[in-house]
């Protein structure tokens, strides 16, 4: 611990940090008034089995706007396997980001009245690995990607814990429709931004 | 073929849709200090008919006994919106000794009867207490982390500056 004896601020709150490296048993801290150590109660770290760690979807997995709207970041929860789920605190989450372009419109077929357009392969622009640690309520959050993502433009990612589980999310960005705007064939937007 | 129409009624329902309920989850709190929150989180959760989870229905929350929850801020009423799994959670604080009711209601502006769970919690007064934030944490074994632990002195609810707190590791392998 950081420290074993603390004064308690004007709000009454007094706080140390426990370091935790490869417990293999749930922890109990207990924390005790001086100088008689009475009242006592114990703070309980408990361990859930990697294999028991899952990942939930909270918000913005999945978002599709235009260029003129905001991105919001994706946010992920943390938990055990239990019902209901408790969060789980400090779990590393990896987020992995692709950007890419699609192909743009390749050859039209016409059937009959329907037109149907095949679009080439997407293009891969970069992607990004970052991670994060959750937090108290098991919540992690990332950006979608770290700078503007223009129309055409996709970002697929995903979470992953250290247990393996995976939850995929998503990003496209339409031509915004602002009048007067034109759109090329790779469907990028020419007007200001 | 030209001039055609079609018409959808009633084809997309966003949020709660007329059949949809809300559910406590059954999470186990024993009672907690004045000045203290919830050693588990308080959660619902919104379902369909079918048992689908809803995400995106709005949820109106509000206390009694003056209980605060995190997920408005530390106040004692707001509305949310049910995640992308279909799960209101909070942690309750507890500011007043006795019985207090957190009640959630589905969408109460759409529909005059809403579909409405409720949770009941108990806060403790002493001569002088502790009160333990993140009383019960869970981590992933093998994790390397740090834990903060806060405890709160209090004096029949009134926090209490310059009082010591000793801590000691009482089992496990922390260091």
């Amino acid at each position: 611990m950081t420290s074993t004896s603390v004064a308690t601020d004007p709000d009454g709150n007094s706080q140390t940090t426990l370091r935790l490296a490869n417990a293999v048993a749930d922890v109990q801290v207990t924390a005790c008034i001086a100088p008689l150590n009475n009242p006592c109660k114990a703070f309980t770290i408990a361990l859930v089995p990697v294999g028991a760690v899952r990942i939930q979807a909270v918000s913005e997995t999945q978002q599709v706007v235009t260029e003129v709207q905001p991105v919001a970041p994706v946010a992920i929860r943390v938990t055990d396997s239990s019902f209901p789920p408790s969060p789980v605190f400090g779990a590393k989450v990896t987020f992995l980001r692709v950007l890419s372009r699609s192909g743009g419109t390749g050859i039209q077929v016409v059937v009959d009245d329907v037109v149907e357009s095949h679009n080439s392969d997407p293009v891969i622009l970069g992607s990004i690995t970052t991670t994060a640690k959750s937090d108290f309520d098991g919540l992690a959050t990332t950006a979608l990607w770290p700078t503007l993502v223009i129309s055409g433009e996709e970002v697929n990612g995903l979470a992953t814990l250290d247990s393996g589980s995976q939850m995929a999310f998503s990003l496209q960005v339409l031509v915004s429709p602002a009048e007067g705007s034109t759109t090329h064939g790779d469907n990028r937007y020419c007007g200001e931004r | 073929m030209t001039g055609a129409s079609s018409k959808m009624t009633n084809a997309v329902t966003i949020g709660a849709g007329p059949w949809d309920t809300i559910r406590s989850l059954q999470v186990s709190n024993p009672a907690i200090p004045v000045g203290g929150k919830t050693v588990n989180p308080v959660q619902f959760t919104v379902l369909a008919a079918n048992g689908t989870y809803v995400a995106g229905a709005s949820v109106a929350l509000s206390t009694t006994n003056g209980m605060t929850l995190d997920l408005c801020g530390g106040g004692t009423s707001c509305t949310v919106l049910s995640d992308e799994s279909g799960i209101v959670m909070t942690n309750v604080g507890i500011t007043a000794a006795g019985s207090g009711v957190l009640t959630a209601q589905l969408a109460p502006r759409s529909y005059a009867n809403p579909s409405t769970a409720r949770a009941t919690l108990h806060g403790i007064s002493s001569s002088l207490g502790l009160a333990l934030l993140h009383e019960r944490t869970e981590v992933e074994q093998g994790a390397m982390v740090d834990v903060p632990l806060l405890a709160r002195v209090l004096n029949a609810a009134s926090p209490q500056p310059g009082v010591v707190v000793n801590f000691h590791v009482a089992g496990g392998l922390g260091r």
